[in-house]
């Protein structure tokens, strides 16, 4: 369930053609954007749709940084008004495809960066940018050995040598 | 100690949920498939992602989405049954689409006990294969539910000899009422017993007439009712929108065949290349 603030009108000018939100990261800096650019998110949508029904508008607050809320910002402003096929990034034909190359600079980033980007679209509920984050991380990880996977992505070896060397830990064949 | 669920926490920024993790999975599985070398090295590819971390492990296991795809052409037939257990009641989506196509041992495990929840069967029966051409001519027999496309193609030479369920008429539907799709290169087919398949759009069965200049399953079947058969199960199929038949018609039946057996536009491709009529 998110945090809400209340804000007055006179922060949040939202009265004319193009509404406006307000949103709060985690480092408190407060982010005005145009709805429809975050139209995207579901997550806002339906937030959106609260402050409708009980006609107050609020402040969103967001459990991520400045930064990476404008990597969001950046990315829901470059498809504003674009039906993605992407949304089910599953049925996307493979192969070469405009987005897909906009996407993969967009998300040539730092590991870390890339993580935190994939979480805030996740919470946001934005499936076309959870679906190029993870094809993103997926491409990192190809054809790697596990110790590969293991460096790129800073996870640490948990298993027992005993495990890691067992079949039962491991997969046989 | 570090924690089971998310191992990383002393690393926030590196912790992905399940949910996250098993969407990079995903994706890895169709980036990076297993595969054999040419030097017959066996490579796990995506699979390796269960060996990173138990968290991970853990993740990969549990998502039995990630098994479903199974390329019985390439890895072990230990691997295969492994990748069947793990990947549960899902719909299969089983394959030997590999260059070079090879033993597929598992083939008749899968056609035996699991055809029930194949979805997509995308076969290339090899010349090491001709034993498991008489189970893939059983393929259209059992109930497949879940079945929604089938491509078989037979390098061997024994062709595979597809035997078709001896019904037609709306019973025909409890056998693939979701097939969509059927691709048979170099299979004998049997026209005679077609079925209807309520929701099949696409139909292409090719012969290569040079390697097989006889292909009829059914040579004794008086040609007219074969046609006849043949064009009734076609018009029970509304959805049928492309239609390939290329040197599977003997030119008698091929120049009979209406070009408007269909109920429904668009029939986006009719091909009447010829079998030579002998």
């Amino acid at each position: 369930m998110p945090t809400i603030v209340s804000v007055d009108d006179s922060t949040v000018p939202g009265e004319g053609s193009s509404r406006l939100l307000l949103l709060v990261s985690s480092d408190n800096k407060h982010i005005v954007v145009e709805e429809d650019i975050m139209s995207r998110s579901r997550f806002i949508s339906k937030q959106v749709e609260g402050f409708e029904a009980t006609s107050q508008r609020h402040a969103i607050l967001l459990p991520f940084s400045s930064f990476v809320l404008n990597k969001v910002i950046e990315y829901c402003s470059h498809y504003r008004g674009y039906y993605l096929l992407e949304d089910d990034p599953d049925a996307a034909p493979p192969g070469r495809s405009p987005v897909r190359e906009w996407d993969q600079e967009f998300l040539d980033v730092d590991r870390n960066m890339l993580l935190r980007i994939i979480k805030a679209a996740h919470y946001l509920e934005i499936k076309s940018l959870v679906g190029s984050c993870a094809r993103a991380i997926a491409d990192m990880i190809r054809g790697k050995t596990t110790e590969e996977m293991r460096e790129i992505l800073g996870v640490e070896n948990d298993f027992t040598p005993e495990e890691e060397h067992s079949p039962s830990s491991k997969c046989t064949g | 100690m570090p924690c089971r669920l998310f191992p990383s926490a002393a690393a926030p920024s590196t912790a992905l949920p399940p949910e996250l993790l098993t969407r990079v999975f995903t994706f890895a599985v169709r980036l990076d498939p297993p595969r054999m070398s040419a030097a017959m090295e066996k490579h796990l590819g995506w699979i390796r992602v269960s060996h990173v971390c138990r968290y991970w492990r853990d993740v990969a296991l549990g998502a039995r989405i990630l098994w479903r795809h199974i390329d019985i052409g390439e890895l072990s037939h230990r691997w295969h049954t492994e990748m069947l257990g793990r990947s549960g009641a899902t719909p299969l989506h089983i394959t030997s689409g590999s260059p070079r196509p090879g033993p597929i041992d598992v083939l008749p495990d899968v056609l035996d006990n699991h055809f029930f929840r194949i979805a997509e069967l995308d076969v290339v029966v090899s010349p090491e294969n001709d034993g498991t051409c008489d189970r893939l001519g059983d393929i259209f027999t059992p109930p497949a539910p879940l079945l929604e496309e089938v491509r078989i193609e037979s390098c061997s030479a024994s062709m595979a000899t597809m035997i078709t369920p001896d019904q037609t008429g709306d019973g025909a539907a409890g056998f693939a009422p979701k097939l969509r799709s059927i691709s048979l290169y170099d299979c004998r087919f049997s026209f005679y017993r077609f079925p209807i398949y309520p929701r099949l759009t696409y139909l292409a069965i090719t012969m290569n007439v040079n390697k097989h200049p006889y292909p009829f399953v059914e040579l004794n079947t008086s040609q007219s009712q074969r046609l006849n058969n043949f064009i009734s199960s076609l018009q029970g199929m509304p959805c049928l929108e492309s239609l390939i038949l290329q040197g599977c018609l003997p030119c008698f039946i091929a120049e009979t065949l209406p070009r408007d057996v269909h109920h429904r536009p668009p029939q986006t491709f009719l091909s009447r290349s010829l079998w030579p009529d002998h």
